[in-house]
């Protein structure tokens, strides 16, 4: 089966399960809640901030080079190191050979989209490596063998059951219908995975390059602990990730957490300057930053698709879609899902086969409304689209259905004649199965046209 | 150096738009962004108390460093009802912590005075309860920053499930801006190679968006300003 058909055929099992659309939909309504309550009290203008943020961004991307320079040159002075990786095999390989390298046998990682993206967990685990996801939805969804079902929020689709089942089964721990519980057993599951594992490995919300540093937003602590206590850092990071300045952060931190869970400011922004200097008290010894290209510099090309560089992964677009909310962040089978997921996935290397996620938006703009840095994610989608068209060759009746429908739009007589006939035919509706009926719209008695013609 | 270096920054540079028209780099100030309360009619230890209320953390004030010792004598558990009696609390060598230790008996008993470079991150992991100072305090946010220096390194803050933060008033600042100016303007040699911005005690809302706190990190943040 093609990846399009089985899109299909998971989009409509999903569409009509309910219990799938109840979770999700309240998931989202507790997050609409947090972010209205935030913006207001936090922003005199909202607005503002997201151009500004987009301004920066432009700028960013159009010395995106010598940025990333400027951060290389700031970061490897203290002794960091840098891998710069032209695509996801790249990255992983880098990874998985500097641990077999240093012989680590335990490897603890906070939440990551980047290194999802390059499939490293399973690349890692083939080299006899074991990889602990230490992000409280991250573990759930690593210990279910699933893959993060939202940016933000991998395990937005378990119920609290669901995740006592599997807490049961997976850790040995007792039941359990509060929240609460089952933080402390994923807490107390984790501790020790901390403090014995050899490497740690994160992501990065933000490249700064002013300070030749790394930002890292969470909640949790995990992201901290896994900076903290093993002797190796390895950060995977996208090129488009930079901001120029430290004091960025002023304004983009605050806007990520807006927008990703309706936060003022997430609870932990680490900014990591490089390994332990020889004075300080701990540390790791060696940190490596890898950055990653995949696709992006080829989309940096693109003239539309250059802003899609400006996304800070915040998720808004998931949460605003009401296509997300029906299919589900799994349909999708790629890494980003959602509205942005549709704009970059199929430009990403070696994803080409996803051009159909083009067509899974109504195109209403929801995305493009919430956008932090003012992305026009949907146009972007249409762009997509225009190219899925313009570059797969469609099947010979909607060829010649198409260039029907083209010559008839293009007269205003033939138009009318189309609309008579059409008008006549309706008494065959019945030839149409009686469950399709329904879908079948009714025309009007009378065109505007004719209504207008009528009145005037 | 790899080869793909010079790929991914060629290909960059061919695509940028040329340097006469590219847009300039937007300065903050230029833009009145967030609700704000007018700095000199308010007292920003007052916002920075009421925001850390706000978000589950717990403030306290003491006049002077004798005051601040009881206070911290009255927030610390007995050690009995901790899980590791003989690793209860722990604090970094900080003039303004030798101070408040100093000026009780019991407090320069039990909390003790560590290395941390001299501890594995197993014992470390033991102790209950972590006592470091900060770089700055935000107002506007109920923030702490804290670095490497400040804190006795990395983990002392994150570690212990619960972190007391001593802070003197002169270390407010109103905005994160404020903040993250003043920490670059350091010199290199005194920025650490790490800082942490600490919003709140650590929480997660990843089940069914229900918030809990003490997920990894510090269940439990207290600042205590002194002065
Ligand atoms: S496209 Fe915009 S809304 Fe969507 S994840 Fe990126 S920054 Fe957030």
């Amino acid at each position: 089966m093609s990846e399009f058909s089985s899109f299909l055929s998971r989009s409509a099992s999903k569409a009509s399960d309910d219990t799938h659309r109840w979770k999700i939909a309240k998931a989202i309504a507790t997050y609409d809640a947090a972010v209205a309550t935030t913006k207001a009290n936090q922003f005199l203008d909202w607005q503002a901030a997201r151009h500004l943020a987009a301004a920066i961004k432009n700028y960013t991307l159009e010395n995106l080079a010598d940025l990333l320079e400027q951060f290389e040159s700031n970061f490897t002075a203290r002794g960091g190191k840098i891998f710069w990786a032209a695509t996801a095999a790249a990255a992983a390989k880098y990874v998985v050979q500097l641990a077999q390298q240093r012989q680590a046998k335990k490897i603890v990682k906070s939440k990551s989209m980047t290194t999802e993206e390059i499939n490293l967990n399973a690349q890692l685990e083939q080299a006899g490596i074991e990889v602990r996801e230490s992000d409280l939805g991250e573990l759930i969804v690593q210990l279910a063998g699933e893959k993060p079902y939202h940016i933000v929020t991998p395990a937005m689709h378990k119920s609290k059951a669901e995740i006592s089942q599997l807490f049961q089964e997976k850790l040995q721990a007792p039941p359990t219908e509060s929240a609460e519980e089952l933080t402390m057993i994923a807490r107390r599951h984790l501790r020790q995975d901390y403090v014995t594992a050899d490497i740690g490995i994160t992501g990065a919300n933000f490249i700064i390059a002013d300070a030749g540093a790394i930002s890292m937003t969470e909640n949790e602590g995990n992201g901290r602990l896994t900076m903290a206590c093993p002797r190796i850092h390895i950060v995977v990071a996208g090129i488009e990730k930079v901001i120029p300045r430290l004091t960025d952060l002023s304004l983009f931190l605050p806007l990520l957490a807006t927008s990703g869970t309706g936060q003022e400011i997430s609870c932990y922004n680490s900014i990591v300057y490089g390994p332990r200097r020889h004075d300080e008290d701990d540390g790791p010894e060696e940190m490596h930053v890898i950055l990653l290209d995949n696709g992006r510099s080829q989309l940096y090309h693109r003239p539309h698709f250059r802003e899609a560089l400006r996304c800070i992964r915040c998720g808004a677009c998931l949460n605003a879609c009401p296509v997300f909310r029906t299919i589900g962040g799994h349909t999708y089978n790629v890494t980003y899902q959602g509205p942005i997921g549709a704009v970059i996935s199929p430009h990403y290397n070696g994803l080409p086969q996803y051009q159909h996620l083009a067509f899974a938006s109504s195109l209403c703009g929801a995305c493009s409304d919430v956008c932090p840095v003012h992305i026009d994610v949907h146009h972007l989608i249409l762009e997509n689209r225009v190219e899925a068209v313009r570059t797969t060759r469609q099947s010979w009746p909607w060829r010649l259905a198409m260039s029907m429908f083209a010559w008839m739009m293009r007269s205003r007589q033939r138009l009318n004649l189309l609309r008579r006939l059409l008008h006549w035919s309706q008494p065959l509706l019945f030839l149409v199965p009686s469950n399709r009926r329904q879908r079948v719209p009714r025309l009007a008695a009378k065109t505007f046209a004719e209504l207008w013609k009528e009145n005037k | 150096m790899n080869g793909a270096r010079e790929q991914i920054l060629q290909n960059l540079r061919k695509g940028a738009t040329p340097d006469s028209t590219r847009p300039g780099l937007p300065q903050h100030e230029d833009v009145a962004l967030y609700r704000n309360f007018a700095p000199a009619q308010s007292n920003p230890l007052q916002t920075f108390a009421q925001k850390l209320a706000a978000l589950k953390g717990e403030f306290y004030q003491a006049p002077d460093t004798a005051a601040a010792a009881k206070i911290l004598r009255e927030l610390l558990p007995a050690a009995e009802s901790l899980p590791h009696k003989n690793k209860f609390a722990a604090r970094h060598p900080a003039p303004l912590l030798d101070r408040i230790c100093a000026a009780d008996h019991w407090l320069a008993e039990n909390v003790q005075l560590i290395e941390p470079q001299k501890i594995s991150s197993p014992d470390f992991a033991e102790f209950s309860i972590g006592l470091t100072t900060v770089d700055f305090l935000v107002a506007r946010t109920g923030s702490l920053v804290l670095s490497t220096t400040t804190a006795g390194g990395r983990r002392l803050s994150v570690l212990p499930p619960f972190h007391i933060a001593i802070a003197t008033p002169a270390q407010v600042v109103i905005s994160l801006d404020e903040a993250l100016n003043a920490y670059h303007a350091r010199g290199e040699a005194e920025r650490s190679s790490y800082a942490t911005i600490i919003t709140g005690p650590s929480r997660t809302s990843d089940i069914e968006k229900i918030l809990v706190l003490g997920a990894h990190g510090p269940k439990r943040l207290t600042v205590l300003v002194v002065g």
